[in-house]
């Protein structure tokens, strides 16, 4: 009713409205410290927060946000009666620092109807202000099926690290579980058996029935027709794998390591170390019980400056599929991400995004 | 960059000096340069492997000055002299049909750019290429020879491990991004030489719809613009493949010879490169035979020599990374193992167990023909196989289509019997089938833009 009421001017619309901030902060849900200022909404989101709008059965959000620290939001729809999400069905979009705009598009999430409700997992730690929100609300007259079939059938890549075994399998009609390629290849077939009995006809009854007629027909028409199946599906799968591309034409390798890693944190802090630290160093990464990435990747990042990581205090660390080995008392830098371990006494920050990512050198 | 840019160049004048040498020029300046890179990257990496492995030597600047240097001394001193030096002059688009064919090449210089530049500026970011496959060149770059680290190496690939270190060399540091160009440009100039090659032998159909066929497999697309070592193998195999094609239909000794040498490099990256090299070897083997026995042909002795740097490989691989009880441990890991008590056999026959027949279809069906990896490619390459049966059987294609069906069937034996808790279970077919996608994308051009051939009827 509180959605209802918050969209009733644009309920009728198709158009985008502005979702008026000051009322929408007293009925959002979030974990995170929230305030209604001058700039709009402000969240302070210490490692992660969630969110739930109260716009039932939104399309689009268009946010517009300022900060001065790097997120990385994951979002999908829940709905009211049942707030559980499969991390599957989150979709994700980076917020470096600085300002920008950011379209949510919620009807390529499974839950998405009526009812439904935006959610957003906030990942990152800092200050996060959305100056501006607008609504591309449904309406009585909204098929929310058929918007749902179009949404997920055009629906960008999603970039994982299973993405390298295998991409999303597109649905062609989510509501039937049909996919896209074999509704496609079943058109291919049809298709090309109606022109394989079109040309046998041709070949045995036609006008012409000498070998060069055959030659040119077999070597002309079905080539064409696999030609333009093919085509049809590259085309649907490079517009969906367009948005993802990283299209910088001249940028230095540490601008890709800053901006070109899917959590704009870690690609900060990345960039940062391999900016600062120097060659002869020996490194330590603190890292989080449990994150298989992060550690070796700041470890590769630098490579081939001596690196180990960790998750606990030890006396030798191990760097790289074990081939490396550090003693305790041999390490001059630690990069610090979202570790439960403290800072040894003689370490200083000398870079630092957060309390829970920073570079810190032996004094 | 400008570093990988200059060891590019290095290796394309290495590569160039020696294709002159060994007398497998194309006799075209762009087929010539694409060839280049493949023997330039695959003669450096072979060359060090003999340096470090053999000769305890380690990677340094002076063996690297020795070389390089070495090929294009021997072109200066012995550059053989051609009796016609011309280059083949080509008609770079097909006669007929040539509106489609500009819309196919349409469509590949606007994906071309896009590929280039996610592959130049992605950021390694797969578990497997941070641990190993990206990570190989630091070890050699290091000179981190030992016994943990040249198996590492080794299974890596000679290619993968040491051809990016080069520019580091040449640079005077690393960054981690030459391995993304290394990727790129080897796939650049493959899809060059797919083009080239058959547009130099007066069929630019086939190179254009190979080009284009190639740059439909998603997947594949995908791994061009990451720090996975697969493709590496998968191109020159390809290649391989294409030349062995050419072998079969015309008897010529340059194809054959450039058909060792690209299934020779196959060998230099991941164990699996080397188990597609071997069935490439042996449908070779077997055609030799076979054209030996139906045509009394024989085999020119030189052919012992071109095959002297596989057997050196393996021979080497063998004593460093216990390659060749490494390759007969897969091949019978279940059924000799399974006797022994073996719990790795054990395990996989255990989890074979669990799966019927019907996951296997649901798994397979669901990566060949709705995964969306591969486009619609497999709809059309079953499609055309039915089609085109008569042809197919009827032809020299024969033996195409036959190693098509020998890789098939060792994706279905390595996901369905060896490696099941990999594949039925989780997601690793769809990486196995990428080989058979950019296979059956070169088949279907050679299928379509063939010359009418006689049909050879039994006894002919």
């Amino acid at each position: 009713m509180i959605g209802v009421a918050l969209l009733a001017p644009s309920a009728f619309a198709a158009d985008y409205e502005s979702v008026p901030l000051r009322d929408l902060i007293s009925h959002i849900q979030t974990d995170a410290e929230k305030r209604g200022g001058a700039d709009g909404l402000v969240l302070s989101i210490d490692r992660a927060a969630r969110l739930a709008l109260p716009l039932p059965g939104v399309k689009k959000l268009v946010l517009e946000y300022e900060t001065k620290d790097n997120f990385l939001i994951k979002y999908t729809t829940i709905l009211p009666d049942n707030a559980e999400v499969n991390p599957r069905e989150f979709m994700h979009v980076t917020i470096p620092a600085g300002s920008g705009k950011m379209t949510l598009d919620f009807r390529a999430t499974p839950k998405w109807s009526a009812n439904s409700l935006p959610f957003l997992m906030l990942n990152g730690t800092g200050e996060l202000t959305f100056t501006s929100i607008s609504a591309l609300a449904s309406d009585k007259g909204t098929d929310f099926d058929a918007e749902k079939i179009g949404a997920f059938f055009w629906q960008p890549e999603e970039v994982k690290h299973t993405s390298i075994n295998f991409l999303t399998a597109v649905y062609w009609d989510i509501s039937q579980k049909q996919f896209w390629i074999t509704t496609l290849g079943r058109w291919f077939i049809y298709l090309a058996l109606i022109l394989a009995i079109l040309l046998f006809g041709y070949r045995n009854f036609g006008a012409k029935k000498e070998e060069d007629s055959l030659m040119l027909s077999e070597s002309t028409y079905m080539p064409i027709l696999c030609a333009v199946f093919i085509l049809i599906a590259n085309i649907h799968f490079m517009v969906r794998f367009a948005p993802l591309i990283h299209g910088q034409v001249f940028p230095s390798s540490n601008d890709k390591i800053r901006l070109n890693y899917q959590h704009p944190e870690f690609g900060h802090l990345a960039a940062a170390a391999h900016e600062n630290i120097s060659p002869d160093s020996t490194v330590l990464v603190y890292g989080q019980v449990g994150d298989w990435f992060s550690p070796q990747t700041f470890c590769f990042n630098i490579a081939p400056i001596t690196c180990a990581m960790t998750t606990e205090q030890k006396d030798v660390y191990k760097g790289i599929s074990g081939l490396t080995e550090i003693a305790a008392d041999d390490v001059d830098v630690i990069i610090f991400y979202h570790s439960a371990l403290s800072l040894p006494p003689g370490f200083q920050k000398i870079f630092e995004l957060n309390q829970y990512a920073y570079i810190a050198e032996k004094q | 960059m400008i570093f990988f840019l200059l060891s590019t160049i290095v290796l394309l004048a290495v590569g160039y000096c020696l294709l002159a040498l060994l007398r497998i020029s194309q006799k075209h300046l762009g087929a010539d340069l694409a060839l280049s890179w493949f023997i330039g990257t695959g003669y450096f990496a072979f060359a060090y492997m003999l340096v470090v492995f053999v000769f305890q030597v380690g990677f340094n600047v002076i063996a690297s000055l020795i070389i390089i240097v070495l090929p294009l001394a021997a072109f200066g001193m012995w550059r053989p002299k051609q009796k016609n030096a011309e280059q083949t002059k080509v008609s770079y688009l097909p006669a007929t049909k040539r509106v489609l064919y500009l819309a196919l090449i349409a469509w590949i210089v606007a994906i071309l750019p896009l590929i280039f530049l996610h592959s130049k500026n992605t950021p390694t970011n797969t578990d497997d290429g941070v641990r190993l496959r990206a990570y190989t060149p630091f070890l050699v770059y290091q000179n981190d020879f030992r016994d943990e680290t040249d198996g590492l190496i080794l299974g890596n690939g000679i290619m993968p491990s040491f051809v990016p270190a080069l520019s580091w060399q040449l640079g005077g540091g690393a960054d981690h991004f030459h391995i993304n160009y290394f990727v790129f440009s080897s796939f650049f100039f493959f899809l060059l030489l797919l083009y080239m090659v058959p547009t130099t032998r007066g069929n630019a159909a086939q190179g254009i719809m190979n080009v284009f066929l190639v740059l439909s497999i998603p997947l594949l697309l995908y791994h061009a613009t990451t720090t996975y070592m697969d493709i590496i193998y998968i191109l020159p195999f390809v290649l391989g493949f294409v030349f062995f094609s050419y072998y079969v239909q015309d008897l010529k000794l340059s194809d054959l010879k450039l058909t060792i040498l690209f299934w020779t490099l196959t060998c230099f990256s991941k164990t699996e490169g080397e188990i597609l090299a071997l069935t490439g070897f042996a449908f070779l083997v077997l055609f030799v035979c076979y054209n030996y026995f139906k045509n009394k042909k024989g085999l020119n002795k030189q052919m012992g020599v071109w095959v002297l740097p596989v057997v050196i490989y393996f021979i080497v691989k063998d004593q460093y990374a216990g390659n060749i009880s490494g390759l007969l441990n897969i091949l019978t890991s279940v059924g000799g193992d399974m006797q022994t008590g073996d719990i790795a056999g054990t395990e996989a026959v255990v989890e074979k167990a669990k799966f019927t027949s019907e996951q296997v279809w649901r798994t397979f069906s669901h990566s060949f023909l709705a995964s969306g990896n591969f486009g619609i490619l497999f709809y059309v390459l079953l499609f055309n196989i039915a089609y085109f049966v008569r042809s197919i059987f009827g032809s020299r294609l024969i033996w195409s289509f036959l190693i098509l069906g020998a890789i098939f069937f060792e994706i279905y034996y390595n996901g369905v019997v060896l490696h099941p808790e990999w594949t039925i279970n989780q997601t690793t077919i769809h990486r196995s089938v990428i080989v058979l996608a950019v296979l059956a994308s070169v088949f279907l051009s050679m299928l379509w833009t063939r010359e009418r051939e006689k049909v050879e009827v039994e006894g002919e």
